[in-house]
């Protein structure tokens, strides 16, 4: 898999909310996780994206604001990935 | 006929602890008896009882090395995973009390989090706490504020060093085996502990309900059971876990996590592995019905599914119904779907219907469904508020005694004696009796349901405390069906000050949310005053419930001179008839 942009993984965000989660308000990258979405949207919203990018979210994961803030985590992480293999 | 209702005799346990119930599943063939662990993708790995008892000797002796002694409180915070449950038995084979705790949810803030865990773990005096390398790496403020004598181990590490030939103690059926916390009332999370009789005794009586025969005769083949509830919780871990190695049967876990994100893994589970018995709340249920496409189906049949037991929150009959008719086409019998009613406290369960499910009602009130009868061994009385036992169809307090209720609160010898009296435990909950079964009606004690979890109100209430616009003090929080609901949802009822921003509504939500990880349902903002509160101020939640399910949670009327006048008469003859000096309200 080529490494995704933060536009691939916000875009996979947008689907996960408007798809999984069922919620129709628009989903922006400023917007804050902890006040936007409940503790089961968020364990979706992790498994759906690990499982989509490869990645594995980590312990860091928990002090990131918003949604564009995680989108930049998983670049980050995928690149490391396909760098180490 | 009164409202007292008894299970027969209870079965006797075929082991003296679990420790004992571990060694006799090992000695079983995996084709009979075993664990699967579920991933994401389907792929499965199986162990046996046996590879599990060798593990968890391993770690109960490098336990034993560290200085872990009988009776210790050994503290597990880990995803379902082998690590979980092989440190859960190396715990109860090092002599000392398991006491699950539940991870961080993931993506969630931890402030929250590091509070409630640090409290369990105080309250409990854990020893040691053991846990993924993942979750160790954020526990660090928790163990910090609760510094247990010999530190945070991860598992894996655990694991890798050397074996010890040190020999293990003996385990007593009377000795403490779980505790496991409770969040039966307003105040902090209880420790509810239970002894290996206890848990024992609550699965010899589940086993006693399982079927032995298929709805054609057949003799059922060996116990196959699937499961994704959480192994911090009682449903899972002891009615799920526990009693696949009481029996021992074939189960297999699938985290709690990739339930949420992909629901229809659980029903592919029961399907591919022709199982029995799997448990689950109702949101679960609700969820599988809007969650899962047919297409991701294909193949499946569930017509193996006996016992789709639905607990731990209150049964919606309406979820029921949708979700029969939604898997009824994938071979799902109508009467697989079985409500059962118990609580942490008595182990598990408490009643399991033998007749098929049934509803009845109090008069002219929404339908309830059955909970069925006793479990074999538990006795049930429902009272009135001077502790005597009502009549058929009359509405009070469930009371509940039998060999699987706590040995008692853990450390809190008042808390125990005011829950259980003479072995009766008071459930706090309300119901009624009626031809021999129990229906469970609501709750007399302050506790939200939401998704299967119990929650303490004041934990969303506090969340409002420094938000802007709120009146300081002035917010309840309930839980209960709304119309057309999928079961009790979380109800802010919120005063708002005198310079309440017009967003308010959106404000207290996202800060609940953020603060909590729920959502509200629905958000009240009302005008100042409009809550209920007692004579000294402070506000009466379940009166707040009762007017909010009525329609009737109303502002106080507009003051006028002229209803000033009166208010101050009404006041004056009330001061003079009840001679109270303590009204303070705002």
């Amino acid at each position: 898999m080529t490494r995704p942009t933060e536009a691939d993984v916000l875009a996979e965000i947008q689907r996960i909310v408007r798809d999984e989660l069922e919620i129709d308000s628009a989903i922006t990258s400023e917007q804050r996780l902890a006040s936007e979405l409940d503790s089961l949207s968020r364990t979706v919203l992790a498994v759906s994206l690990e499982d989509r990018f490869r990645v594995r979210l980590t312990e860091e994961d928990a002090q990131l604001a918003t949604l564009g803030d995680l989108a930049r985590a998983i670049v980050a992480r995928s690149g490391a990935r396909s760098g180490e293999s | 006929m009164n409202a007292l209702l008894t299970g027969g005799a209870a079965p006797k346990p075929k082991h003296g602890s679990l420790v004992e119930a571990l060694a006799a599943a090992a000695r079983v063939e995996l084709a009979e008896a075993g664990l699967g662990y579920i991933h994401l993708n389907e792929h499965e790995t199986w162990t046996t009882f046996a590879e599990l008892h060798d593990r968890a000797a391993h770690v109960a002796r490098a336990l034993l090395a560290r200085g872990v002694r009988p009776n210790d409180r050994v503290a597990l915070i880990a995803p379902t995973s082998p690590a979980f449950v092989e440190a859960f038995f190396g715990a109860l084979l090092a002599g000392a009390v398991a006491v699950p705790l539940y991870p961080p949810v993931r993506l969630g803030r931890l402030d929250e989090y590091h509070r409630s865990t640090a409290r369990m773990l105080t309250s409990v005096g854990a020893r040691i706490v053991l846990a993924d390398s993942r979750v160790k790496r954020l526990l660090g403020r928790s163990i910090a504020a609760a510094r247990p004598g010999l530190g945070c181990v991860v598992l894996e590490d655990l694991l890798r060093e050397p074996a010890r030939s040190l020999s293990l103690p003996r385990v007593a059926e009377e000795d403490l085996a779980i505790i496991q916390f409770s969040s039966g009332s307003t105040v902090d999370p209880k420790p509810v502990a239970l002894s290996h009789h206890n848990v024992l005794s609550q699965c010899a009586a589940l086993e006693q309900l399982f079927p032995t025969h298929g709805p054609d005769g057949r003799r059922l083949r060996g116990r196959t059971g699937v499961s994704w509830l959480p192994l911090y919780h009682d449903m899972g871990l002891i009615g799920s876990l526990l009693s696949a190695v009481y029996v021992p049967g074939r189960l297999s876990l699938i985290s709690p996590e990739h339930f949420l994100a992909k629901p229809a893994l659980w029903l592919r589970a029961i399907s591919r592995h022709r199982a029995l018995v799997s448990p689950a709340p109702n949101f679960a249920y609700a969820y599988c019905e809007k969650r899962i496409r047919d297409e991701q189906l294909a193949g499946v049949d569930l017509s193996c599914w006996e016992l789709a037991l639905n607990g731990a929150e209150p049964v919606v009959p309406a979820v029921m119904d949708r979700f029969v008719a939604r898997f009824s086409p994938f071979g799902f019998a109508p009467r697989a779907m079985t409500p059962v009613y118990g609580l942490a406290e008595a182990s598990l369960a408490v009643t399991f219907p033998r007749r098929g499910a049934r509803t009845a009602s109090l008069d002219s009130a929404r339908p309830i469904v059955s909970v069925g009868e006793p479990l074999p061994g538990v006795s049930i009385k429902v009272c009135d508020a001077r502790g005597a036992i009502v009549g058929a169809r009359t509405l009070g307090r469930i009371h509940v005694r039998g060999p699987s209720v706590m040995t008692g609160y853990f450390g809190r010898p008042e808390d125990t004696a005011r829950a259980v009296v003479d072995g009766w435990l008071d459930t706090g909950d309300l119901g009624f009796v009626d031809d021999g079964e129990l229906f469970v009606c609501g709750r007399e004690k302050d506790v939200i349901v939401v998704r299967g979890e119990n929650h303490a109100p004041h934990t969303f209430e506090e969340a409002l405390d420094e938000l802007n616009g709120v009146r300081p003090g002035c917010a309840v929080a309930i839980g209960c069906v709304l119309p057309g609901g999928d079961g009790e949802s979380l109800v802010m009822l919120v005063e708002r000050a005198k310079d309440a921003p017009a967003d308010l509504e959106d404000a207290v939500r996202a800060a609940v949310v953020e603060r909590t990880g729920v959502r509200p349902e629905l958000v009240r903002i009302l005008a100042p005053g409009t809550l209920p509160r007692t004579s000294s101020g402070k506000l009466r939640r379940r009166e707040a419930a009762m007017r909010f399910s009525a329609g009737k949670l109303d502002a106080p009327r507009a003051v006028t001179p002229l209803r000033l006048a009166v208010e101050v008469v009404r006041s004056t003859v009330a001061f003079a008839t009840a001679r109270l000096g303590d009204d303070e309200g705002r």
